[in-house]
């Protein structure tokens, strides 16, 4: 077993690379002849500079990777490192392969000092960097161009940043390797390409030998050397299935977000940072339902106007005129990030977070609030607030973001006056009261996560009692059905941001909403759900589930209807 | 001249090739000396062999310090990159 970095299922034949570092010359030279041997240095530099260069071009649509060998070049072209080379070999009179080896390996000893669970992978790009000038300086020819008549599973040691990107991609089937980790540089490619991927195998490369045949099993970490026939049949079968449905999803991309008889679904994204917007857009969000703006707050617990307001500004200008929903502060003790000393908090759930540390720390909130004010004229924001649990919270958010407005206004700074305020529904007493609230807000956003936890009293993060989470106890339902119908009587919007989306989009189209944001990697899932149902369907499904009067009984209702 | 700043390292790898190459290129524009400082230690964000040496996790603060006469201008631009480059490899 090794660790699973891209996932896949790969049959054929192995190719073993050889490894292991090029042997290493050693002898001392004449006084006379230092400056040729500096000049043969110098000649083997320009060669690998020259040929950091082609790659850098060669690889130009593969930005992560080119960028890898434009940092070797820096590297190369260091002018210390090249003075200290130069001075080696007319101070030691060595030969030019000794006095790069010996410099180089100062210089790895220091990455090797260092405790970061990242350093091989630092290592291994000067290691990189001296091989390359090595091969040009022992006029050798590339490793890893052997070979290659039929497509094959790669088996190395490790796989440097050179070595991937001379290989024929499209004739490498799977990597497998000794040593690495999640974040390798064979895993980040590996995952970029498609291409099924194990690392950290420890001794692979010694267990398998060119030309038998092996199975990757990239999901779950397995490689089986030279199957038996029933194994490989089973192994054929499910890549084929496999093939079949990451084809779907990736169609599912560009279709659009309705059911079997056209009713419209609005899908868009959950995320943490600005930076996750392309990766949202890239899995077809129609935009971000919820931005949960905590990251901000992560690396200083009292970030100014413009770190909220850059944050804002990036994701907006990602979105190209698409929605962003953005939900102020939600911190508390479960997710302190140093903002304030939870510690004397007996009940973190039931204590002073979110909304209600707001309140306590106006000037804090208020920040957060002239940043979304100011970004609201840079696209479509709008702004959510959580943990609502009456009315009187609701308004005095409201006079706060007023009085905010007001401020901005004397202050001569631009917004846009028609910015629109919704709230979480997550609290129970919130989703009950749905109809008063519902007279103050635009838009209703219904937070699972927190209505099941606080709904059934149940902490689900707690191994003890996680058994009594359950989503579909007739509770929840019921509290979101009277949520939906609220917003429906006072025409207002609402949509559904937790993990519920997901598993029970269908009874929940049954029951109004239109409209739901989930993680990104799971858009095309939901997707594929709400394109496999009409919403006559979906109605019957929710008409039948409120009839249920457990959590099994839905689930096993549900299961049966998905089988037929 | 002289300007100071600080930063957070935001990349779930750290401080490591990709980033630190971008830096060294980004600077290339500026005439400034510019340091990047870590645990009282300062590097030369010019040179990626210096920066990769640099133990720079995820979440870690990082001090940087320019002189020169475009000095501000180079901080400037260098916080503008720890804050916007988006490290995550698209796939």
């Amino acid at each position: 077993m090794g660790i699973p970095v891209s996932s896949g299922i790969a049959i054929g034949p192995a190719l073993v690379l050889s490894s292991g570092p090029y042997p290493i010359p050693q002898y001392h030279i004449a006084q006379d002849i230092v400056e040729s041997e500096q000049a043969r240095y110098l000649a083997a530099v320009q060669h690998a500079i020259a040929e950091l260069a082609k790659i850098e071009s060669d690889t130009q649509t593969l930005r992560d990777i080119s960028i890898i060998f434009m940092g070797h070049r820096f590297i190369i072209e260091d002018t210390g490192m090249q003075e200290e080379i130069l001075a080696k070999i007319s101070q030691d009179l060595v030969n030019a392969e000794y006095a790069l080896n010996d410099v180089m390996r100062k210089h790895r000893n220091k990455f090797q000092a260092l405790h970061s669970k990242y350093h091989q992978e630092r290592v291994s790009d000067l290691e990189d960097v001296e091989n390359r000038i090595l091969k040009h300086l022992l006029g050798q020819t590339d490793r890893g161009r052997e070979n290659w008549d039929q497509p094959a599973v790669l088996v190395a040691r490790d796989l440097s940043p050179s070595q991937t990107a001379i290989l024929p991609q499209a004739k490498i089937l799977a990597f497998l390797t000794d040593i690495g980790g999640k974040t390798s540089h064979t895993a980040i490619v590996a995952r970029t390409r498609g291409i099924p991927a194990i690392v950290g195998l420890g001794s692979v490369t010694s267990q398998i030998i060119n030309g038998d045949l092996v199975i990757v099993d990239g999901k779950r970490g397995i490689v089986i050397i030279a199957p038996d026939k029933p194994t490989l049949e089973k192994y054929e079968r499910q890549k084929i299935q496999e093939q079949i449905r990451r084809q779907k999803l990736q169609e599912l991309v560009h279709l659009p977000v309705e059911t079997l008889d056209g009713h419209k679904i609005t899908l868009r994204a959950n995320i943490e940072d600005s930076s996750e917007v392309l990766l949202a857009m890239a899995n077809g969000a129609e935009g971000i339902g919820l931005y949960r703006t905590e990251f901000i707050y992560l690396h200083n617990p009292d970030p100014d106007e413009e770190a909220h307001f850059e944050a804002y500004r990036t994701a907006l200008q990602y979105l190209g005129g698409k929605k962003l929903i953005i939900r102020t502060l939600d911190l508390g003790a479960d997710k302190d990030f140093g903002l304030d000393d939870f510690q004397g908090e007996k009940n973190p759930f039931l204590g002073c977070r979110s909304i209600r540390l707001c309140f306590e720390k106006i000037n804090i909130f208020k920040k957060q609030l002239r940043a979304i004010l100011r970004a609201s004229l840079l696209g479509r924001v709008e702004i959510m607030f959580p943990m609502i649990s009456s009315l009187e919270e609701v308004l005095r958010a409201k006079a706060i973001l007023e009085e905010t407005k007001q401020e901005l206004t004397k202050a001569n700074i631009g917004f846009d006056p028609r910015l629109r305020v919704g709230i979480m529904v997550e609290i129970p007493s919130a989703a009950i009261t749905a109809d008063l609230l519902a007279k103050e807000v635009a838009f209703f956003s219904i937070g699972t996560n927190d209505l099941i936890q606080y709904s059934l009293a149940v902490d689900r993060i707690n191994p003890r009692v996680a058994s009594f989470y359950k989503p579909a106890h007739p509770a929840i339902f019921r509290l979101i059905k009277q949520t939906i119908d609220a917003a429906y009587e006072n025409n207002i919007k609402v949509s559904m941001c937790g993990e519920m989306s997901s598993e029970f989009v269908i009874p929940l189209m049954g029951l109004g909403l239109r409209d739901f944001s989930v993680t990104s990697s799971i858009i095309s899932e939901v997707k594929e759900l709400i394109r496999s149902v009409t919403m006559r369907e979906a109605r019957q499904i929710s008409a039948h589930i409120l009839t249920c009067s457990t959590h099994e009984q839905t689930i096993e209702y549900l299961a049966q209807v998905k089988k037929t | 001249m002289e300007s100071q700043g600080q930063v957070v390292i935001q990349w779930e790898l750290g401080l490591h090739i990709r980033p630190a190459t971008l830096i060294a290129q980004l600077l290339q524009r500026y005439n400034a000396r510019v340091s990047l400082i870590k645990n009282g230690v300062a590097y030369n964000a010019k040179s990626v062999l210096q920066m990769l040496t640099i133990e720079a996790h995820q979440s870690d603060i990082i001090e940087i310090q320019a002189n020169g006469n475009d000095a501000e201008e180079a901080l400037c631009a260098l916080k503008k990159f720890f804050l916007e480059y988006d490290d995550t490899p698209y796939w």
